[in-house]
């Protein structure tokens, strides 16, 4: 593999990134989002500015219509593509937000989860604007991702089980908790074919 | 029971970055201090991707289709 192109722009660190197709966008410590395209010349294409501290979660929805944005400021933004304001705002959360996830099979709904002051996962249906559900998940929520193959929901968790949960869909009654982690389960990814997932901490 | 456990050193504890991603060419990546090892989910093979030499790596993430991959710093 090669390096195909470096993008610049950012004034601090990059901690989120999300791809559609035609767009890479990258949020930073600089409380900015960048879009990116691999065929323009110019380093962005576009700038979101709407956080107030570092943004830390970032999710193009499986159509490509809106990108959705959480920060260290405890909003979840969600921006269309051609607005440079944002379309939603939730100020729910009381803690930074970082697990956000599209559903893959209800259009327009997106999962947020809250850090430790919080340790809530929040159903956002973007089509109404409207907040739908309300889970306490009794621990930070540092992932969130929906299942491609069924109706379930993982969420991964720090402060202070440290665990990882898988939810029925659309009830939420947990199916199983999968313990192994001896530090906060920050990271978390799933195979193409949506069989396994692979989790990651500083353990 | 995880049915494989792979082995991350230094891999960094801080609650903004996302610095594991599973690709479409079944590939996981991942970013580990100022590098970024690949990790072939058929072969169970790793290679060493990239080094940002003194950067730290702090996002990584996989194109939706293509071969591409994204490396914040």
């Amino acid at each position: 593999m090669s390096k195909v192109r470096t993008f610049k722009g950012h004034t601090n660190r990059v901690g989120s990134l999300s791809w559609s197709t035609s767009l890479l966008s990258t949020g930073s410590r600089d409380k900015t989002i960048l879009n990116r395209d691999l065929r323009d010349a110019k380093q962005f294409i576009s700038c979101f500015e709407g956080h107030k501290q570092e943004v830390c979660g970032l999710k193009w929805s499986p159509d490509e219509q809106m990108l959705c944005s959480g920060g260290n400021d405890n909003k979840l933004l969600v921006w269309n593509p051609k607005s440079s304001e944002p379309v939603l705002k939730f100020c729910d959360h009381q803690a930074a937000v970082k697990a956000v996830a599209w559903s893959p099979h209800q259009h327009g709904m997106l999962v947020s989860g809250g850090g430790t002051a919080d340790k809530t996962i929040r159903f956002r249906n973007t089509l109404t604007g409207t907040t739908t559900k309300v889970v306490e998940a009794g621990s930070q929520v540092c992932a969130l991702m929906f299942s491609k193959v069924s109706q379930e929901l993982v969420s991964t968790h720090g402060y202070q089980l440290n665990e990882i949960n898988l939810w029925k869909l659309p009830s939420m009654s947990k199916v199983a908790t999968l313990t192994g982690h001896s530090s906060r389960v920050l990271y978390l990814a799933m195979s193409a074919d949506g069989s396994s997932i692979v989790t990651g901490a500083g353990d | 029971m995880p049915v494989k456990v792979l082995d991350a050193p230094s891999l960094q504890d801080d609650y903004y970055l996302n610095l594991l991603d599973w690709g479409a060419q079944n590939f996981l990546a991942v970013g580990l201090s100022s590098s970024v090892y690949l990790w072939n989910a058929a072969t169970a093979k790793v290679n060493k991707l990239c080094d940002l030499q003194s950067q730290s790596v702090t996002s990584v993430s996989w194109a939706l289709r293509d071969a591409n991959i994204a490396i914040g710093g």
